[in-house]
């Protein structure tokens, strides 16, 4: 049976092919596109998708969308009505607008839900299957749709190692769902707790992302680069606006959110009250003296260090609390499901920060799809499909992350003639070209790595990377500024082999397939002996996003590892996502040299062919 | 303006048939919104359908609920 799951219309499109049980191939449309977050209908990751199974739309049995689009405008139409019916008993203000508007019928669609009414017919949201249909010239009875968090369960537990498994999925919103508790067994999932809007730890952290200038949706990894420079010095303030239930859910103060029919911001005057003014976005943020410009007053400096310190330990307050927030989902879960297992699916589940202490501190057995997003529910519509509708048995797990577009030689020849690079070197083998690249990292190079298929998820994971040497106290500030452009506070991942990654590391790495350290989706800490020899990848509390390496799960990134720690001594890079700021990842060898040609990166090794930007004499 | 009213007529048709959809399948909220406010859907999907398909988002906070 051959399956394609869709995932469009409202941030980050994707599409997934699943053939009797195995996912053939994964793509997420910005990769294609070059839009960041495109969120319209998936071509070319559908084309992709065909392309690579050898198939065409003909062949496939059915075409799966990710949510229940009617049943999502129909919270839509509930939300604004709640708000309006709030507003109308808050205040005299409002009882004399709901009394002119009863009086004169003016303005009887309120300004949010007139606003959604036009996004939906301008997109043309509402017949979905329709839309699908025509766009790939199938018939509409091929063509379905499942629930936006049982997609997200699916994408969880079917793509999971285990066979029993809690499942936990947390999200902002889907149709009325912000969080799911359920238990998955064999092939089939059972729902156990519900969380329903305005109860929502996504848009929690997204109104605190927005609060502290960064951009919902994009913005939340900076809440988390920031919260290590803070200490959770509101946490209690923070703390009350949540209540933690008995039975695994909890609600959320809604004085201080708007979460039902935002028009703008997601937060009120009594948030603003309790939290003070909002942080400028692209403010200054500097927590030493010597992180700014010398030219600047005495003044300025300070003023910009007691913000950053407030702002950054606001950051610090809410991370905790979601923390606290996870744990208590995770617990319930595991106690309802009685296992160890616990599949995490839904944006909270990227947490990185959350989900190495559900590893450490949980001590559970954990599993978290690459792409936790709503990309990620490309693959989850096709899986909750094929067993919940079509009765398959269980799926193939996950057994890479490399489900993208592969690199293609031909390409790779034709992009470097083209690109007038002409300092090029091919090596003969893997294990040449390791111990060559190895050599120009330890020599302080900055490297644009590209192999093979590229990575589901937004995490680069040694197929589209940008590396360099972790060691070297100078790289972070090096490649911030030379070529991510990115603001200085963040920090940057290190890939580590497997065997070495408890040495430098304050966790056990389960090797078992599916670990989440294979998909550098868990903060752990780096021990203390090892903090000064690995600095680059040290964030400011001491910890770093560990993604483990293995003969298996990536043998040439693997090979240089090693490569790199034989000249050395440690097993371990630097590695970031290989895009510019505000770009998607590189996909295809042209974006590849595109991106290297205007970065200061210092050689592009794509396949075994190495190119570099320095003038060879 | 032949095209408007063309426009307006396919308009008033989905409005009609979604209204019935949602009804059928015990979406209250929205079928009961549809109904209410038929003439001012109508407007508002006839503006938007007129309108070119460019990304104009509000905030991201407010598209990502929407």
């Amino acid at each position: 049976m051959r399956v394609l799951g869709l995932s469009f219309g409202f941030h980050d499109s994707a599409a997934a092919l699943l053939i009797d049980g195995r996912i053939v191939a994964a793509g997420q449309e910005e990769r294609f596109t070059r839009i960041k977050h495109d969120a319209d209908f998936p071509r070319r990751a559908i084309e992709f998708c065909l392309k690579k199974a050898g198939i065409a739309i003909t062949d496939v049995d059915r075409v799966v969308y990710y949510e229940n689009a009617l049943k999502k405008f129909d919270r839509i139409v509930w939300a604004s009505n709640v708000r309006e019916q709030q507003k109308s008993n808050g205040g005299l203000m409002g009882r004399a607008r709901a009394l002119w508007n009863a009086a004169t019928n003016a303005n009887d669609v309120p300004p949010y839900l007139r606003s959604v009414t036009h996004s939906w017919f301008k997109w043309e949201k509402f017949d979905v299957v329709g839309r699908i249909s025509d766009e790939l010239a199938v018939p509409r009875e091929k063509v379905t749709y499942v629930d936006h968090h049982d997609s997200h369960l699916a994408a969880a537990f079917y793509t999971s190692p285990f066979d029993h498994a809690a499942i936990v999925t947390m999200d902002g919103v889907g149709e009325y769902e912000t969080a799911v508790i359920a238990v998955g067994r064999g092939s089939e999932i059972e729902r156990k707790l519900a969380i329903s809007l305005p109860h929502s730890i996504g848009l929690f952290y997204s109104a605190f992302t927005a609060f502290l200038g960064f951009e919902v949706n994009e913005g939340e990894y900076k809440v988390m680069g920031m919260a290590a420079f803070g200490q959770p010095r509101y946490y209690d303030h923070v703390r009350k606006l949540v209540t933690l239930r008995d039975d695994g859910g909890f609600e959320i103060d809604q004085s201080c959110f708007e979460f039902l029919a935002p028009e703008t911001l997601p937060y009120t005057e009594e948030f603003l009250r309790r939290f003070g003014e909002p942080r400028e976005p692209e403010a200054d943020f500097a927590v030493q003296r010597s992180d700014l410009p010398e030219d600047l007053s005495d003044a300025q400096a300070a003023s910009i260090l007691n913000n950053s310190r407030h702002y950054a330990d606001l950051a610090a307050s809410v991370q905790l609390c979601t923390e606290e927030l996870v744990l208590h989902l995770a617990a319930k879960a595991s106690a309802i499901a009685g296992t160890r297992n616990v599949c995490l699916a839904g944006g909270v589940a990227l947490n990185s920060l959350a989900n190495g202490r559900l590893i450490r501190e949980g001590g559970y057995n954990l599993f978290v799809h690459p792409a936790a997003g709503d990309a990620g529910n490309a693959i989850g519509a096709a899986a909750s499909y094929y067993h919940r509708a079509a009765k398959r048995p269980r799926m193939q797990g996950f057994t890479s992350p490399y489900l993208g577009s592969p690199l293609d030689t031909t390409e790779v020849e034709a992009a470097v003639a083209e690109s007038g690079f002409d300092a090029v070197t091919t090596c003969s083998s893997d294990e040449e070209l390791a111990d060559h690249v190895a050599g120009l990292l330890a020599g302080g190079a900055v490297i644009g790595w590209v192999q093979g298929q590229a990575e589901w998820g937004p995490r680069a994971l040694g197929a589209r990377s940008i590396l360099a040497d972790a060691t070297n106290p100078a790289m972070k500030r090096i490649v911030n500024e030379r070529v991510k452009f990115r603001e200085l506070f963040r920090p940057f991942a290190p890939a580590v082999t497997a065997e070495a990654a408890s040495q430098y590391f304050d966790f056990e790495p389960n090797l078992a397939a599916g670990a989440p350290e294979y998909y550098m989706l868990a903060v752990h800490p780096v021990r203390a002996d090892k903090k000064s020899l690995v600095p680059a990848i040290t964030h400011a509390d001491g910890s770093a996003r560990v993604q483990i390496v293995t003969s298996d799960s990536n043998p040439t990134f693997h090979a240089l590892l090693r490569a790199f720690e034989r000249r050395k001594g440690v097993p371990m890079l630097m590695n970031t996502s290989f895009n510019l700021r505000g770009e998607p990842m590189v996909d295809s060898a042209r974006d590849a040299i595109r991106t290297f040609s205007v970065s200061g990166i210092d050689y592009l090794v794509l396949g075994r062919t190495v190119v570099s930007s320095r003038v060879e004499l | 303006m032949a095209d408007n009213a063309d426009l307006r007529l396919e308009v008033q048709k989905e409005i009609d048939r979604l209204a019935a959809e949602f009804k059928a399948r015990g979406f209250d909220n929205a079928a009961r919104y549809l109904a209410a406010n038929r003439a001012a859907v109508i407007e508002i999907a006839v503006r938007a359908r007129l309108e070119p398909k460019k990304r104009d988002l509000p905030s991201p906070f407010v598209y990502s609920m929407q």
